[in-house]
């Protein structure tokens, strides 16, 4: 037998679940920015293509959608910072070693170009947004006019920039992650790829929502089909390379199988957030219906959020400490007069 | 609570701004860098009140600010280290529900209540009480009951006005079996601090002391030397107790047998002759009595009481008798027990009498104080009665005043006594099953004044309570101790009194005053008593308030000389090991063992004892010990667990043999305890709704006692009789 | 490089938690939170048991992932020695190095939002003292000093007596020893 508790008490985190090191901000932010990353990687791919005819969602009016969700995720970022006023020092310095580090210069590298992007292609794909810019009093013709100009002179090594800015973008949510050994869930390189695949697949089922033509509501259907196998896979690999691993990887793993995560888990992400749409694409395959694709779109969105909630709670089940309280760590709340009625106390 | 987060939680709960905090931090240096760079500390003479131990301390106040309490480096008792408790004395000053205002009961068409009232009239109230007593009773009919060094100022007021009944609960509810067995066997009690030279000895025996637990200061500090020093513990105990973990032999023994085991021990050491024949001859009286009386007292007939296997009741005491006089028989402190506890401590003395560890190194050696002068002050009158009238017809071989036997005197219309004065001491809490009986002399008693300095479960039974300001605020006797090293250590005010809260003897003098006393207090302040006194010893209190403690070289030796007599005062001179005091007042001369009684079906043994974090139930409202154990639990074994499908950190009842029901308290599952016994920390469960941290958290042992058993020749309240069952709580 | 260690008896440690205690006085720390923390584990069936206390805490680490995992450098080595602080100025609050440390000794101080953490008291390191938690111990169960210096009280330790760490697997070679 084997009895290991606390001899004082201890309400931090891995304690008293309420103060998390991480919670449903972080899986919104690193939704979103894959979800981004998506984006930017098939627009910069239309634009440098030549598919504006044949996209003309993903070239004029997907980057306008990136840059919104950047913003939102962004902000859901800042919301996490215990020190949101200090966000500023994340650009006195570049810490190599530092994932977070790398992100938050990434970020900064990330914004121009979807700007450009969103700027290049807002006079086609928002055309009444675009006048309503141009008639601004004061900035409208001696500013805009001139930016407008240079974002679509700029658009075609913006859009390569796009690709690659892209894909680090996806990977980094991902890496973030894996780079913490301390917490054996995220350690592993298949988040890297896993992120990048669900943010593509998050991307390309935003074409598929907002398609402006048949024919490219069709091919991203097929692409998104692509995605998700490949992303099936890599679930596939990390749930293996998990079950394989140490203790703490197993215990992680067995609460989204069959423990408190299990639910959303298989139901939530495996069923509607992969499954249904692989399969509502795939009979698609040949024709592409517009309610029925924007329906698996959603789906996929869905689940594109659900597997980083999903990631980010998992990873925080297990760690190399086991501590355990052997008082209730609940009655230090009450020391800051938020605890019970002292009358339950009897 | 933290001193200054006290204050900046509550202006952070004021401000509503999600950014306030934000905006307040954003420009600070963190806690250690403002540390990195902060001036010098003003350090304040202190003796530390978190128990009764008063290990020297030291105040550290930097900007104003109360920052932190240490250990005074020169103090034998703390070496410049505090503990748990003595630690966290900041967060008895700062206890939001500390009391701050005399109150005085009123009642109120038809309902009773406090008023905060002046001290004027709280004093002008007990002391026209007090003389309508003494009138009409004699002043003798005052009862005191005390705890604490700040004792001395209330023993004195109450020996003034011509009464001698004085009384602790450290006496009848601790220490008292422990002391008059040692009495009648040595011709002295045990010192506080023990005088156990564990860190000289080869072998530590604890029965029942669980150091470790218990943190008494130079106590666990000297322990864990004999532990360093690879002495052989030996732990009996009937959990795996801190000390049990150190111990090469824990002896998991049955509750109530621990005669048993002691005169199996005392067979072998008999039977094998492992005794210095010698010593025996020339210390001791009644050896052969004792020789003929322990022969049937084998290993083999302890083992079925005790649960001991011979073999380990012989090894063990091999290992004494071949460390001797280098072995600890620890006396023990909380003595209560089964009732029969004279005799057990005499059982003990009589072991550590045969070993010859009296005034030997590495066994007890001989405690010395300074000799510290009374200041003069003109005799007390002699009261007419006294404690003994009511308590030697009971208990014939009390020592001092028995708690148990004054309280049931307070009873009835023609009790003995009219009124009483409690100071520091927490008796419902303390005395085990005294909450109906201490109801009654609430009623019949024509004045009850408590003296305490947060609102204790005691202060809700007086007429009067007076608050005192806590031990970092005042003066009190000065600290002169028996022990190892002979010193002096000064309690200064460290801190500014907190409301009006006043010290002890402030309260003592002003009520000196109103009772026409004013011949016993000839002195404005108390600190020209104190600085009186330490002239007398060569020094003064403006040295002490920079020293706070001074040392002063032994003038005996600290050991006896092996070989020479021992010159006890016993009426032989000698080791008693037979007593013929005990037989001529018609106890056993010789210690006997008794069955006692069986536990119920479905009951189990409730035995209690401390946590390091906290002292008796004084300190569970301390904000910073709270955070260190907010509640005690009931440790239960996997066994029992499981028959009561009993599920770990649930929160259940426990029942006791006479359907008394506890509060709930958690569950903690572990094989540390025996499968027939629970386990919890006294002190928890408090009843009084002002102690707001504490209030309702865990369960109180000493309501479980209802069946407590009396020692025939102190008086003192045996506790562990007791045994409860479960109720689960309802989900 | 200056070595600290802090190297704690288990043989004569009792679980008072007086370290914590004293933590908190010496540091302030916010309530409710704690720098250090004691375990306490035991083994074995009735009646052969073992139980042994820990005194635990930031085990600052030789190869520390809090601070390499801290995009603004706020959680850093001070003065060339293995101990880690927080600069709070430089904080923002992200927690990334909360996730980066192993022994979950970080924790988020209330209110200002920086990660506190223990400092191994290094205000008092600086002037030569012992941390406040070693200071304290009444079982001297706790030992600190300079492992780079062989005639130090750790290193003898270290030298002659049996001991392990917490989770060495880590790779972060932790600086907080325990003697068996």
């Amino acid at each position: 037998m084997h009895e290991e508790v606390l001899a004082s008490v201890m309400a931090n985190a891995r304690v008293v679940p309420q103060l998390a090191i991480w919670g449903w901000q972080i899986a919104i932010y690193l939704f979103l920015g894959g979800f981004t990353g998506g984006i930017m990687v098939f627009s910069g791919w239309a634009l440098i293509t030549g598919r504006d005819e044949q996209t003309p969602f993903a070239v004029n009016r997907a980057p306008l959608v990136g840059f919104i969700a950047l913003s939102v995720g962004m902000t859901a970022l800042f919301s996490d910072l215990e020190r949101p006023l200090h966000v500023w020092r994340f650009y006195s310095i570049l810490h190599v070693t530092s994932p977070m580090s790398w992100g938050a210069w990434i970020l900064l590298l990330v914004f121009p170009a979807i700007i450009v992007l969103t700027l290049a292609g807002l006079p086609l794909g928002f055309p009444a947004l675009t006048r309503w810019l141009l008639n601004l009093p004061v900035v409208g013709k001696p500013l805009v006019q001139p930016v407008f100009k240079l974002c679509f002179f700029l658009r075609r090594p913006a859009a390569a920039l796009s690709i690659g800015l892209g894909i680090a973008l996806c990977i980094y949510t991902g890496i973030l992650l894996s780079s913490f050994n301390s917490r054996p869930f995220w350690h592993s390189a298949l988040l890297g790829p896993l992120f990048l695949v669900s943010g593509l697949s998050t991307g390309a089922a935003m074409m598929i929502l907002g398609a402006g033509t048949a024919h490219e509501r069709h091919l991203f259907g097929r692409i998104d089909l692509g995605l998700i196998l490949a992303e099936l896979t890599l679930l596939g690999l990390l749930l293996i390379d998990m079950l394989n691993g140490n203790a703490m990887q197993q215990g992680a793993v067995a609460y989204l199988l069959g423990g408190d995560g299990a639910m959303l888990f298989w139901t939530g992400f495996v069923g509607f957030g992969l499954g249904l749409p692989l399969l509502l694409e795939a009979a698609m395959w040949r024709r592409s219906f517009m309610v029925v694709a924007s329906f698996a779109s959603v789906l996929v969105l869905v689940g594109g959020f659900l597997l980083r909630d999903i990631v980010v709670t998992a990873g925080q089940q297990t760690s190399w400490t086991q501590l355990h309280n052997q008082f209730n760590p609940d009655l230090i709340s009450n020391l800051r007069n938020d605890g019970e009625d002292p009358s339950s106390r009897f | 609570m933290q001193r200054r987060d006290f204050l900046r939680l509550n202006a952070i709960a004021g401000a509503s701004a999600l950014l306030g905090p934000s905006l307040a931090g954003c420009s600070q240096p963190a806690e250690w860098q403002r540390l990195m760079t902060a001036g010098p500390a003003t350090i304040k003479p202190t003796v530390c009140n978190m128990c009764f131990w008063s290990c020297a301390g030291q105040v550290h106040v930097r900007d104003g600010e109360p920052w932190k309490i240490t250990g005074h480096p020169d103090d034998p008792h703390s070496m410049g280290r505090l503990c748990t408790r003595g630690t966290a004395g900041l967060g008895a000053y700062y206890d939001p529900n500390r009391l701050i205002k005399p109150l005085l009961r009123v009642n109120r068409g038809g309902s009773q209540q406090f008023d905060v009232v002046s001290w004027d009239d709280a004093l002008g109230f007990i002391a026209g009480r007090l003389e309508k007593v003494a009138k009409e009773h004699g002043p003798e009919a005052l009862a005191t009951l005390v705890h604490g060094p700040g004792a001395e100022h209330f023993v004195h007021l109450t020996k003034a006005f011509g009464s001698d009944s004085i009384s602790e609960p450290a006496f009848a509810q601790c220490r008292g079996p422990r002391d008059t067995g040692f009495y009648f066997t040595f011709g002295e009690g045990i010192a506080s601090p023990e005088q156990t030279d564990m860190e000289n000895a080869k072998c530590v025996v604890l029965i029942g002391t669980h150091l470790g637990e218990n943190l008494h200061n130079s106590q666990v500090r000297t322990f864990a030397d004999a532990i360093r020093n690879d002495a052989t513990i030996i732990t009996v105990d009937p959990r795996f107790s801190v000390a049990a973990g150190k111990a090469k032999y824990w002896l998991p023994i049955r509750p109530g047998t621990d005669i048993a085991l002691l005169l199996a021990w005392t067979n072998v050491i008999l039977a094998e002759r492992l005794y210095d024949a010698d010593y025996i001859n020339l210390n001791t009286v009644g050896f052969n009595a004792l020789a003929a009386y322990i022969a049937p007292f084998t290993p083999e007939w302890a083992y079925v009481e005790t649960g001991i296997t011979a073999d380990v009741i012989r090894q063990t005491a091999r290992i004494m008798a071949a460390s001797a006089p280098a072995t600890v028989i620890h006396p023990g402190r909380h003595t209560v027990w089964w009732g029969d506890d004279t005799q057990r401590a005499r059982a003990v003395a009589i072991l550590a009498g045969l070993l010859g560890i009296w005034g030997q190194k590495g066994g007890y050696y001989m405690p010395e104080s300074v000799a510290l002068p009374e200041f003069p002050l003109p005799a007390y009158p002699v009261p007419k009665k006294s404690w003994r009238d009511i308590t030697i017809s009971k208990f014939p071989l009390a020592g001092q005043g028995v708690t148990n036997v004054m309280l049931d005197n307070m009873v009835g219309s023609d009790a003995y006594y009219k009124a009483m004065i409690v100071y520091d001491t927490n008796l419902p809490m303390t005395m085990p099953n005294s909450r109906a009986t201490l109801t009654k002399a609430a009623q019949a008693l024509d004045l009850l004044v408590v003296v305490d300095v947060q609102p204790s479960e005691m202060t809700g039974f007086a007429d009067v309570v007076l608050p005192e300001c806590s031990y970092l605020e005042r003066y009190d006797p000065l600290r002169s101790e028996s022990e190892r090293d002979p010193c002096i250590a000064l309690r200064a005010p460290a801190l500014p009194v907190q409301g009006d809260s006043k010290p002890g003897w402030w309260i003592a003098k002003q009520l000196g005053h109103r009772l026409g006393l004013d011949k016993y207090f000839p002195w404005n302040d108390y600190t020209e008593v104190i600085d009186w006194q330490l002239k007398q010893v060569g020094s003064s209190l403006t040295e002490m308030q920079t020293l706070g403690l001074k040392p002063y070289p032994r003038k005996t030796p600290l050991y006896l000389t092996p070989g020479a007599p021992l010159n006890l005062q016993t009426p032989s001179g000698k080791i008693e090991l037979y007593s013929q005091a005990l037989a001529d007042a018609g106890f056993d001369a010789l210690p006997r063992f008794t069955r006692h009684a069986q536990r119920p079906d479905g009951f189990f043994h409730l035995n209690y004892g401390r946590a390091p974090q906290h002292s008796f139930s004084r300190t569970q409202n301390n904000p910073v010990l709270y955070q260190l154990m907010p509640e005690n639990l009931v440790w239960i074994h996997p066994d029992t667990a499981m028959q009561f499908a009993i599920d770990n950190e649930s929160y259940v009842q426990l029942v006791n043999q006479d359907g008394v029901v506890s509060n709930k308290v958690r569950v903690r599952i572990t094989e540390r305890i025996r499968p027939d016994s629970v386990w919890m920390v006294h002190g928890f469960g408090h009843t009084a709704a002002g102690l707001t941290l504490a209030y309702g958290r865990g369960a109180d042992d000493s309501a479980l006692m209802t069946r407590v058993l009396y020692d025939p020749i102190m008086g003192g309240t045996g506790m562990r009789g007791n045994f409860v069952t479960f109720r689960k709580e309802a989900a | 490089m200056a070595h600290y260690v802090m190297v704690i008896d288990t043989k004569t440690c009792i679980g008072c938690t007086d370290c914590v205690d004293a933590c908190r006085m010496e540091n302030n720390v916010p309530e409710g939170l704690c720098f250090d923390w004691v375990v306490e584990v035991t083994t074995g069936r009735y009646p052969e048991l073992k139980t042994e206390f820990r005194s635990e805490r930031c085990n600052h680490c030789s190869r520390a992932t809090c601070v390499t995992a801290c995009p603004t450098g706020a959680s850093q080595y001070w003065n060339d020695s293995n101990i880690v602080v927080v600069d709070a100025s430089r904080c923002t609050g992200c927690k990334a190095c909360i996730a980066a440390c192993p022994y979950d000794a970080r924790l988020i101080m209330q209110p200002e939002g920086y990660i506190g953490k223990c400092t191994f008291c290094v205000h008092r390191v600086q002037y030569g003292l012992d941390p406040a938690c070693v200071a304290v111990c009444p079982a001297k169960a706790m030992h600190f000093g300079r492992l780079d210096d062989p005639t130090s009280e750790v290193f003898q330790l270290l030298e002659s007596r049996e001991s392990y760490s917490l989770n060495p697997e880590t790779g972060n070679e932790p600086n907080v020893f325990y003697l068996r």
